[in-house]
């Protein structure tokens, strides 16, 4: 993985300054021209899949509600949000946190393979799936208090990855 | 009674307690409304200086709903509720950026020249967006 694609909910420069400087993946910020232009969830789904990058967003329901515009082979989808029952409201602060967290218990995430899979990521669980024929499969829900987490994240993106070669 | 006119059927005539709808009457203003305007429409609203006279039975539930009024054209031309952009969750005007984020935003510290050179949000509808939110709630919710 060499870029992250923002959705418009995380398109913070501060989020963008801290991927450039682990210098892991380069981010890549909401298209400027869609600022403001009221496009829909499904014409970003649909525009931003063909680019090829990982889509990072804090919308919960991004994948799950737009289905049927998310091909079987497709970059990855990152989706970051609380847990469900923390009330706040993610901010690019919170996800940041979030991401921070995920990264010191997962160093090798960018290296890991997100193709194919959709992967909610709250601070105690992780929620991987994957798209098949335009319907949702959760491969897994995982408590990343148990001591095999990684193990069991890192597998099903592996297994996700390998489903389908076609984006 | 001509401060009805301005209202457009907000306030009940010789009611005390303004009937107010957030859904208001469906007018669209041509562009984001300013300090400019509210100063304005206060000058041309025919029988405003009556409404506000301190002798009139319902001036003050006039004035509440005169502002209540203009709360909600600031908020409707700040923000878009739309089933398919963050599944109808209210977003600012054009953006898939949730009301309810800004807010959050700034309640973690974030400033208007945050929100807008960091995130990329219009300083216009982001103003509208707060002052219409401080006007809608700047006004007693008890009966």
């Amino acid at each position: 993985m060499n870029f992250v694609q923002f959705d418009e909910d995380v398109n913070a420069s501060h989020l963008a300054q801290a991927c450039i400087s682990e210098g892991k993946v380069t981010p890549k910020r909401f298209p400027r021209h869609w600022c403001g232009s009221g496009i829909k969830d499904s014409q970003v789904i649909s525009e931003l899949i063909p680019r090829g990058n990982l889509i990072l967003t804090s919308d919960l329901r991004f994948a799950e509600d737009w289905i049927e515009f998310v091909p079987d082979a497709h970059p990855g989808i990152a989706i970051i949000g609380l847990d469900e029952d923390d009330v706040r409201t993610a901010t690019t602060h919170i996800i940041q946190s979030i991401l921070a967290a995920f990264k010191a218990d997962v160093p090798g995430w960018h290296l890991a393979n997100w193709r194919n899979s959709i992967v909610i990521i709250r601070p105690r669980y992780i929620d991987i799936g994957h798209c098949e024929s335009r319907k949702l499969v959760q491969d897994d829900f995982i408590d990343r208090q148990s001591a095999d987490w990684i193990k069991r994240l890192s597998s099903k993106l592996d297994a996700n990855s390998s489903r389908s070669t076609i984006c | 009674m001509k401060a009805e006119n301005w209202q457009e059927g907000i306030v009940r005539p010789g009611s005390q307690k303004p009937h107010v709808s957030i859904l208001g009457p469906q007018t669209k203003c041509p562009r984001p409304i300013v300090q400019e305007d509210l100063q304005f429409r206060k000058r041309e609203a025919t029988g405003w200086e009556d409404a506000f006279n301190p002798s009139r039975p319902g001036s003050h539930a006039a004035h509440i709903a005169y502002r209540t009024y203009m709360g909600v054209l600031m908020l409707r031309d700040s923000i878009d509720v739309d089933r398919e952009r963050r599944h109808g969750i209210p977003v600012l005007k054009g953006t898939r950026f949730t009301a309810s984020q800004v807010l959050a935003q700034i309640a973690d510290g974030d400033s208007l020249q945050d929100l807008t050179d960091g995130l990329q949000l219009d300083h216009d509808i982001l103003v509208n967006f707060l002052r219409g939110l401080s006007i809608i709630l700047d006004h007693p919710h008890v009966p």
